[in-house]
């Protein structure tokens, strides 16, 4: 478990740098969320929320307070992660690309919830766009590719030394 | 049995733990508990300098591209050239201030006021790149003297204050940032409003009454009062302007120069100035 825990803790990293050094701000998306995602629906839920404890804080810290939010965002990533792996099973790229949508809309709600509890009830409607609809939407729909990344790295580091999954993801 | 009970409550065990933990973490947040600042300073002292790392390499990399096998002429005398326009802009602004001073006061024109201010230099190395708040981390800290509270500017005037210092680094919050607010006024007209960050790259002017004259493409200035801002520097521009609406107060639109780009800010290292009329 460390040694993925490690894994995916490099990969958030090296994803948290890419958005901060190539992406922002000319392209508006949450690389991380794939990740968390991934690591939900694949791995043991205790590695889930270290991850998520472990990305949350980290974006934490480069955001203005109250420290937490991050924190809560990437646990709601991977608590509709281990329900969409329960109940309607992702199959194949087609079925990932709503499951993460959905992931996304339920976080975006639940950081607006939480500001709303710590600040005011004008926080759940404030800066509602096009552009942050585009943001979920473009996450959702690279989701397949950050996917297909997450297993090559995988495949790659299992010849390496690494430890395979015991059991193939479906997908 | 007893295994059987163990593995069962395990995963509500550890959902409930990591919700306790959550928890905890936003109630010590908001009551601004020391440690939250230090797992803070540890997670951005750790983290920080590989981003600077990479982004110097980057840096050096374009500017071996650019100054050597690219337009090695054009590049510096474009630089220098924007350097320059830049001087001029920020030179015009404070004429155009002075010129107004020194008009309503008549004569009394203080040159005590135009001594520079005391400023240090930093480097932008990280954003916050959710949408949620508006910050950036600078790579000056405690140790250069940084304090909670003081102004930093850019070319385009001011950028936002310190909120955090870290040992190396400091957490700048944005004027645009939803917390930020400063006392500011016209400097056309000198009517006076509470500048509110609004997310995004905007900014509104709240408080300004209907019949008070605002235009579009006015410049909105520090006003000095609240102490935060040296008066006379630059918030940024009247962007919109719309008097239809309810209440006594018109809605007014202010953009600043752009604060998702930032590459060099100048941190003001006394805030005493602000408070010059």
């Amino acid at each position: 478990m460390i040694s993925s825990f490690l894994l995916y803790a490099f990969l958030g990293l090296g994803l948290f740098y890419l958005n901060e050094l190539l992406l922002f701000p000319q392209v508006y998306i949450r690389p991380l969320a794939p990740l968390l995602f991934y690591v939900g629906l694949k791995d043991s839920l205790p590695l889930a929320f270290a991850l998520a404890v472990f990305l949350g804080l980290l974006q934490d810290s480069y955001a203005l307070p109250p420290f937490g939010v991050h924190l809560l965002s990437a646990l709601i990533l991977v608590g509709v992660a281990r329900l969409a792996r329960r109940t309607f099973l992702v199959k194949n790229s087609l079925f990932l690309i709503p499951a993460m949508l959905v992931a996304l809309i339920f976080q975006e709600l639940g950081v607006r919830l939480i500001l709303t509890i710590l600040s005011s009830w004008e926080a759940f409607l404030v800066d509602i766009s096009w552009s942050r609809a585009l943001e979920l939407l473009v996450t959702a729909l690279l989701t397949p590719v950050f996917f297909g990344l997450f297993r090559s790295l995988e495949y790659h580091l299992g010849r390496l030394g690494r430890r395979r999954p015991r059991v193939p993801a479906s997908w | 049995m007893n295994v059987r009970l163990r593995s069962r409550l395990r995963t509500p065990l550890l959902i409930a733990a990591t919700l306790v933990f959550v928890l905890a973490v936003l109630s010590l947040s908001l009551k601004r508990a020391p440690v939250v600042q230090t797992a803070e300073g540890v997670i951005i002292s750790l983290t920080a300098p590989v981003i600077n790392g990479l982004n110097s390499l980057g840096d050096s990399l374009q500017r071996l591209w650019r100054g050597y096998f690219y337009l090695v002429g054009a590049r510096k005398e474009n630089a220098e050239l924007k350097r320059q326009l830049n001087e001029y802009a920020q030179k015009e602004v404070r004429y155009q201030e002075a010129l107004l001073l020194a008009r309503r006061l008549e004569a009394l024109l203080d040159l005590k006021k135009q001594i520079a201010l005391p400023i240090t230099g930093a480097r932008v190395v990280a954003y916050d790149p959710s949408q949620w708040s508006r910050c950036v981390i600078v790579d000056t800290g405690k140790s250069e003297g940084i304090t909670v509270g003081l102004p930093v500017l850019s070319g385009d005037g001011i950028v936002g204050r310190i909120v955090e210092t870290y040992p190396h680094y400091a957490k700048v919050m944005l004027i645009v940032d939803r917390n930020s607010g400063a006392d500011a006024m016209v400097q056309r007209t000198r009517v006076r409003g509470i500048l509110q960050g609004k997310g995004g790259n905007r900014c509104s002017l709240e408080y300004v009454p209907k019949n008070a004259d605002v235009e579009v493409g006015d410049l909105v200035l520090a006003s000095g009062l609240g102490g935060i801002y040296p008066a006379g520097q630059v918030f940024g521009r009247v962007s919109h302007v719309d008097k239809r609406t309810h209440g006594p107060f018109q809605e007014i639109m202010v953009t600043p120069g752009n604060l998702s780009t930032l590459e060099e800010v100048l941190i003001v290292k006394t805030t005493e100035m602000a408070l010059t009329p």
